[in-house]
């Protein structure tokens, strides 16, 4: 029984040794450690450091550590967080680059298509202009009779002209042209070529 | 060119350095060695890892049981010229200042 009592009077004795070498020296420096950002070396070798040495010296190293990471963990936190921050403003500096570029080419693009369409309606003009112009000029050249002109507006070849002086100024022409299957037709008319 | 000032911390931490300057140095053992704090110490070393005077690694998990891996500091090049100058001069200051107090080796004549 005296042993037991005895057992009982270390007991608190035992478990403050135990608080103060076993537990308080690993719990109290991953709290300091805390005080350094999350992906900082430190903080892994400190508790490295604490690990490989012997339990005796871990409560006073350990104590030591808080002069350590007072003065280094918010000071890195803070070139950490400036850190970060550079890096996301030079990201959204690049991006609103990119945006700005990519307006630029878009701009381009339709600057680009705007003049290719005026050049195309500029060309189409030209080459109607010009073809009117070579019609006029095919037209003042034309040797051909009025009447060869009328049954080739027609699409028909002439054959005879059976009177071009009736009192109406009509024309009247014996041609041939192609029926739609492509069989000739003979036949006399006079619609279409008013001299 | 980094124009460092010779503090009492580095002259510690680099006459510690210099006794194995090849060799793979340990926060905790070189703090002993140096006599310094672990407030100044740590800081110190992380100065001269930014100016490249340091290198660092850790050790081996594969090498190591139950315990976290401990992180290590060698010298480089620049360093141990650098270093190696700043102990040289800082042991030849202790000398003369101990040879002032008669103390020591000291020299005759």
């Amino acid at each position: 029984v005296s042993e037991y009592l005895d057992l009982v009077k270390v007991l608190p004795a035992f478990l403050l040794a135990l608080l103060i070498f076993g537990f308080a020296p690993g719990f109290i420096l991953r709290l300091l450690l805390l005080l350094y950002p999350r992906d900082d070396a430190r903080r892994a070798e400190l508790l490295g450091e604490l690990y490989a040495m012997s339990r005796v010296k871990r409560p006073m190293w350990v104590a030591e550590q808080i002069e350590t990471a007072l003065f280094e963990g918010p000071q890195r936190r803070v070139r950490a967080r400036r850190a970060r921050q550079a890096v996301e403003e030079a990201a959204k500096a690049q991006a609103a680059k990119a945006a700005e570029e990519a307006e630029l080419a878009v701009a381009r693009k339709e600057a680009a298509f705007l003049a290719a369409t005026q050049a195309a309606k500029r060309a189409a003009k030209q080459e109607l202009t010009r073809a009117a112009e070579d019609a006029k000029r095919e037209e003042a050249l034309d040797l051909r009779t009025p009447e060869q002109r009328a049954a080739s507006e027609l699409g028909a070849e002439v054959l005879a002209i059976i009177n071009s002086d009736d009192d109406e100024g009509w024309v009247t022409i014996r041609m041939r042209a192609d029926t739609l299957d492509g069989k000739p037709i003979e036949t006399a008319s006079n619609t279409g070529s008013r001299l | 060119v980094v124009e460092r000032r010779q503090t009492q911390a580095l002259k510690q931490v680099a006459v510690a350095l210099m006794e194995d300057p090849w060799g793979r140095h340990w926060g905790y053992q070189l703090g002993k060695a140096a006599g310094l704090r672990s407030g100044v110490m740590y800081p110190l070393l992380s100065r001269l890892l930014d100016d490249g005077l340091l290198t660092d690694g850790w050790e081996d998990p594969a090498e190591i049981s139950g315990r976290p891996p401990r992180r290590y500091y060698e010298l480089t090049d620049a360093g141990r010229q650098e270093l190696g100058a700043t102990a040289h001069a800082a042991r030849a200051e202790a000398g003369a200042a101990q040879a002032r107090r008669g103390v020591g080796w000291g020299f005759a004549g």
